[in-house]
């Protein structure tokens, strides 16, 4: 197992314990994209720490298609052989110009059934039965079952369907990124995709609309992500939603990182994408 | 030559044919399940497409009863296979392909998961395939991926921006793009890179004396994930670690309409307009009327300041709701 360690910020790079593996740059937002310099910094940390180096990239916009381009090309000279996460499928054309470049599905194309909110209906665990009143009237809800198939279902992605890895090594990609789910991962093993799992950050969603989400209601970016970190529905869910810069996400659980890890063969890495959890990660290991 | 914009919706089961024509709708999309698949995957979790339970046809002959019927009037309609999929369910849905390349009142496909994109290859699929707006082409690379797989068009995000649009579908004559237009429902997130939980179920209701029995699968949330954030948020269910503005639904309404591009986008041939009709009892025809006076207004307009003058009335006398320029991320300027 490979302990990877994510962060868009140099900053917090040298607060934090060597990774085996540095994963440098953003998956959810071009605004956060490093520049030339700042790539150039993070490479200089890793060969000086001996680590291992990934570029992270998000879904890509027209504008800042040749700022993700020249990356490539930087990192293409300074590097024998990098893995690049793309989060768009255009953005593995321009990574497979790139000899020495390997391109990794990141967790927005992976696309799993990830949200929280559907634990107990999933788990068929909810209450049988509610009394109400809708409209006026007094009102029995009753619960319909889950088949298992659909909880399987959850569990999965179309990463292992028919066809799909074989489509992966052609274009080059060897591994996919994925999330821990609250019902358990269950992805059929193959030789040739390897799978990370991040920690203890599962992403759910994204947004253009940054200052909708972050309660100051402006359009443009206001580098709120930074700073701001807004937890929604604690003590009301059991999964509260965490809200960072332009994604939403939910804290997972060392239970659920061990459960996908022994019941996954494939999965040989972890991406912290906390600083403090990563500190500590001998103990949640 | 002003685009005339070609105006696709959503069928569903409770729409009316008649209807359909009247409104001048060019272009349908629709889908179906059976019980075999609904047994297993039940289609309120959004397993065959993104549509819910009331709105998907309960099985292949009744939505060919209707598309035949669209045909003859010279309706296109598409079904929408644009759900993610896994091994389990390729032989229903190789099957289901088959049934409906073999349709002729059937267009095409409408798909996003790259292993269905695959298996039409396969397949060798004769009929157009359309990439959902799920397949987030954000970049004329993205585009340039889809076309490799045969695509005929693509359904562009609903938060690219008018000059985004325009962009792209300048480069691609030979692509046709589809606009999302007039849903004000205020969906804050990218749809290609979501995975908040829908559940769009038409529940059971039995009435015994004076109490409602209803089953249905979710009893716990509102329906959906991001519903759940806005209660929370609405109930101040929040904590932020710096000072944040209060929570206000108005701010989070009245934008991604995309109504102010229609002055920038008429003179794009390759762009047709998508009426969204998504839910357990949604109707393929809202919105049309407003629709209609837009277009007319977009036509007629000396210049973006007149039309967007009038989108902005529009929008008021139409969904009740204020233009929120603030934080909506168009380039018309209303």
């Amino acid at each position: 197992m490979k302990y990877a360690f994510l962060t868009d910020d140099l900053k917090t790079l040298a607060k934090t314990k060597t990774p085996d593996i540095l994963y440098f740059g953003s998956e959810f937002c071009v605004n956060m994209m490093p520049d030339i310099k700042t790539l150039e910094k993070a490479l200089k940390f890793s060969l000086k720490r001996k680590t291992g180096f990934v570029l992270v990239l998000p879904f890509i916009s027209n504008d800042k298609i040749k700022q993700a381009d020249k990356l490539l090309a930087f990192l293409s000279r300074h590097k024998k052989r990098a893995e690049v996460i793309f989060n768009d499928w255009g953005t593995l054309l321009l990574i497979l110009k790139y000899k020495n470049l390997e391109p990794v599905a990141g967790r927005l194309l992976t696309k799993q059934r990830k949200d929280p909110a559907a634990f107990d209906i999933i788990e068929n665990k909810q209450r049988k039965m509610k009394i109400t009143v809708i409209n006026g009237r007094q009102t029995i809800l009753e619960s319909k079952k889950i088949p298992a198939a659909l909880k399987e279902y959850f569990q999965k992605s179309f990463i292992d369907a028919p066809g799909v890895s074989e489509f992966m090594t052609e274009n080059k990609i060897r591994r996919c990124e994925l999330d821990l789910l609250p019902w358990s991962i269950k992805i059929k093993e193959s030789k040739k995709i390897k799978l990370s799992v991040y920690f203890p950050y599962a992403n759910i969603t994204v947004t253009r609309y940054c200052g909708a989400i972050n309660l100051n209601y402006s359009k443009g970016c206001a580098r709120l992500c930074a700073s701001r970190i807004t937890e929604v529905g604690a003590g009301r869910l059991k999964y509260p939603y965490i809200i960072k810069g332009n994604a939403v996400f939910y804290r997972t659980g060392s239970e659920m990182l061990g459960k996908a890890v022994l019941q996954n063969k494939n999965i040989d890495r972890i991406v912290f994408n906390d600083a403090e959890s990563f500190n500590k990660h001998n103990t949640i290991i | 030559m002003i685009n005339k914009f070609k105006i696709v919706t959503g069928l569903t089961p409770q729409d009316e044919i008649s209807a359909v024509i009247k409104d001048g709708i060019d272009e349908v999309y629709c889908g179906y399940y059976d019980s075999s698949f609904d047994k297993k995957w039940p289609v309120a979790f959004t397993t065959v497409n993104r549509r819910g339970e009331g709105v998907n046809f309960k099985n292949f002959k009744d939505l060919a009863a209707k598309t035949r019927q669209l045909f003859k009037k010279g309706v296109k309609s598409y079904i929408t296979f644009n759900g993610c999929y896994t091994g389990e369910q390729y032989p229903w849905l190789i099957k289901n392909i088959k049934k409906t390349e073999a349709e002729k009142s059937i267009e095409g496909l409408i798909v996003n998961d790259i292993g269905l994109l695959l298996l039409l290859k396969k397949l060798k699929y004769k009929k157009n395939i359309t990439i959902s707006t799920l397949g987030s082409a954000f970049n004329n690379s993205a585009v340039d991926f889809y076309k490799k797989f045969g695509a005929s068009r693509i359904v562009l995000d609903r938060q690219l921006t008018a000059d985004e649009i325009i962009k792209t579908a300048l480069k691609y004559p030979e692509l046709e793009f589809e606009v999302f237009i007039v849903s004000t429902g205020g969906c804050l997130f990218i749809d290609g890179y979501c995975s908040f939980f829908h559940c769009l179920e038409k529940p059971e209701k039995i009435i015994k004396g004076q109490i409602l029995h209803i089953r249905k699968y979710d009893i716990t949330t509102s329906g959906a994930g991001c519903c759940e954030l806005l209660n929370c948020f609405s109930k101040k269910q929040y904590s932020s670690n710096t000072q944040t503005q209060r929570f206000s639904l108005s701010k989070t309404l009245g934008f991604n309409c995309n109504i102010c591009m229609l002055f920038k986008l008429k003179n794009i041939k390759n762009i047709s307009l998508k009426i969204d009709s998504r839910g357990a009892n949604g109707t393929g025809v809202t919105g049309i009327e407003m629709l209609k006076d837009l277009l007319n207004a977009a036509e007629k307009s000396k210049n973006q300041k007149q039309y967007a003058a009038f989108a902005k009335k529009t929008l008021m006398k139409f969904k009740k709701i204020k233009c929120n320029p603030a934080i909506c991320l168009c380039g018309g300027k209303l």
